[in-house]
């Protein structure tokens, strides 16, 4: 073979190669851009829905008022379902901050040993657990045998449960990226480990924890299978007592989209729209507040 | 054994320290004991009833008269929520390989920041927002297509049935693949991440093309790949409310993706509310909650053991 025939040969080679390349690179661009499609068209759809259904009774009136559905004119707001919602997140977000904040100090904290590795693989196995599930026990131990009827308390502990992994997890990673020499200049000043932690570390480690508990927030306005069997979902009024039958907003789009009339699912997107605003504005905040979230 | 499940104390402070915190492993230990518990002590009455039958058998036939009438099997629901979350997981497959190969390698790094910022707006949106969208948009659309697909491909099993609405398994597989593709995306991601840079930097070295570098790295990450779609399936066979929302909700066992089914969950969310009318109806459903369960625990075990096995591996590299 000359010289030539080698470039020439080379050269298709290269040629090949470099549309391979291309198409190889389109392929996964096109792959990428599909990926992000459907949430686009979601926030579209839901903007454009909830807008229409808000815009009807107005902000103020769909915010507080309670729905109203059998009227197709004058449908009503999401009031007492928004503030059962507020009420399920208050609770879920004190109950697990209470509990995630020292198992995360003490999987930051004890690293190597046993029992902390533990709660960590415990925590993660809990993360992926079907949250259905979850629903299933809070009713059977504190809806069938405790209390007796759906009240607002299950509601506020199966979310709990939820939430509490990711919460464990966040607080145990913000915790474990501080730098050591702090810790050492506390030892060395004499005070006793638990003020190095609670006093020193926490507060330094204070926007990471934030986020964690930010995104539990937005998770547990979010859920709606852990309320399903638990709060039973009343939603023309607000409910007297945490043991009481309530409604959540996710729950109140669940029945209400199910529902064979219109007004029920202008309701429906409305709520869904006000939905996506809180728990997508969180979710922005706590990613201005640190660059990485994990979820 | 408990040596190692003790970390060493240097002094009474830490010791002190250490049991104050250690109440926070138990009361994980017991949620999750708990639900175990709970969930096998009501599937009990149904499984006394019925035997292990109740996880082949196709039949629902609640009595209103008669509790010994009563005959439940949740083999549909178990087949449907399989079928669904393989579905799901070949479509997550090449979404969430193509993300994660764009934000980690394609584009620039402040573009990155965007990028992630929307991934993660993907894996917060409610799962009930993706279910009315699929509900009111992705089934209408699903329909067209699958009647299309059956008018052309009907010799394929898949598409055997003609499909009288578009709340399908098809439907609800392709929305469950739209929700675990972020999530599968992320581990992709954290792998690829952790390839050491000489690894890519020689592959450039040598004169590789973008692509042959980025075919090297995904092919030194297979396992995590493989991770992250195991843990899509797990996400997918979890997922209740939007899938009620778009499967249809009968009780079928057909290879065609053309027909409405059931999952577990679906039938847990649909059924739950008259199961008190019947005997036992709950029970069959929290032997459906057990099912779950064990699904999703051995394919987390494995995902959770098998990742590990890689990170160790690739530190080494």
């Amino acid at each position: 073979m000359s010289n030539s025939q080698i470039l020439i040969q080379q050269d298709k080679v290269y040629r090949k190669r470099r549309i391979i390349n291309y198409i190889g690179l389109t392929v996964i661009v096109a792959l990428f851009i599909t990926a992000f499609l459907p949430l686009f068209h979601i926030v579209y759809v839901t903007t454009i829905n909830g807008v229409k259904a808000v815009s009807k009774v107005g902000l103020l009136e769909f915010l507080t008022a309670p729905p109203n559905p059998v009227d197709p004119q004058n449908p009503g707001g999401i009031g007492p379902a928004l503030v059962g919602t507020l009420i399920l997140v208050v609770l879920t977000t004190v109950f697990a901050v209470l509990l995630a904040l020292p198992a995360g100090v003490f999987i930051a904290e004890f690293r190597y040993s046993g029992m902390s590795r533990l709660t960590l693989l415990l925590a993660l196995i809990l993360m992926e657990f079907p949250t259905v599930l979850i629903g299933l026990t809070v009713y059977a131990i504190f809806v069938e045998r405790l209390i007796g009827r759906y009240n607002m308390l299950a509601g506020a502990i199966a979310l709990t449960i939820v939430v509490l992994p990711y919460m464990i997890v966040q607080i145990s990673e913000a915790l474990r990226h501080i730098p050591y020499n702090l810790r050492e200049a506390a030892f060395s000043i004499g005070l006793t480990r638990f003020k190095t932690i609670y006093r020193i570390l926490v507060p330094v480690a204070r926007r990471g924890i934030l986020v964690g508990v930010l995104i539990g927030l937005a998770k547990a306005a979010g859920e709606t299978a852990p309320l399903l069997f638990t709060i039973g979902g009343a939603y023309k009024m607000v409910p007297e007592s945490l043991l009481e039958e309530g409604g959540a907003v996710p729950l109140l789009i669940y029945h209400y989209i199910q529902q064979p009339s219109e007004a029920y699912h202008v309701l429906a997107w409305g709520a869904a729209f006000i939905l996506m605003l809180v728990v997508m504005g969180v979710m922005l905040i706590s990613r201005a507040v640190v660059k990485e979230v994990k979820l | 054994m408990l040596r190692r499940l003790l970390p060493e104390f240097r002094s009474n402070d830490d010791r002190r320290f250490f049991l104050l915190h250690s109440p926070t492993t138990l009361i994980v230990l017991l949620i999750l004991l708990s639900i175990i518990t709970v969930l096998m002590l009501y599937s009990v009455p149904v499984l006394r009833k019925e035997g292990l039958g109740v996880f082949i058998k196709n039949i629902w036939r609640p009595s209103d008269y008669d509790p010994e009438a009563e005959v439940y099997g949740l083999a549909a629901a178990i087949y449907g929520s399989v079928y669904t979350g393989l579905i799901a997981v070949i479509v997550a497959a090449p979404l969430a390989l193509a993300s994660a190969i764009v934000v980690e390698e394609l584009i620039p790094r402040r573009a990155k920041g965007l990028v992630s910022t929307l991934m993660d707006l993907m894996a917060a949106t409610p799962t009930i927002i993706y279910g009315i969208w699929g509900m009111a948009y992705l089934a209408p659309l699903m329909h067209r297509v699958l009647l299309l697909l059956h008018h052309h491909l009907s010799w394929l099993p898949f598409f055997s049935e003609p499909p009288t609405t578009g709340y399908t398994i098809g439907t609800a597989g392709i929305l469950l693949g739209i929700m675990a593709t972020p999530y599968a995306a992320a581990v992709i991601r954290e792998a690829y991440s952790m390839i050491p840079t000489h690894l890519r930097e020689a592959a450039y070295a040598i004169g590789a093309t973008r692509f042959e570098v980025v075919r090297i790295l995904v092919s030194l990450i297979k396992p995590s790949i493989l991770a992250g779609l195991a843990l899509a399936f797990a996400r997918a066979i979890g997922e209740t409310v939007a899938v009620s929302l778009v499967i249809g909700n009968s009780f079928n066992i057909s290879p065609s993706i053309t027909v409405p089914g059931y999952t577990v969950s679906s039938l847990i969310a649909s059924q739950f509310a008259n199961a008190g009318l019947y005997m036992y109806m709950e029970s069959a459903l929290f032997a459906g909650g057990l099912v779950l369960f064990i699904v999703g625990l051995v394919v987390n075990a494995l995902t959770i053991w098998y990742m590990k096995r890689w990170e160790e591996a690739i530190k080494r590299v």
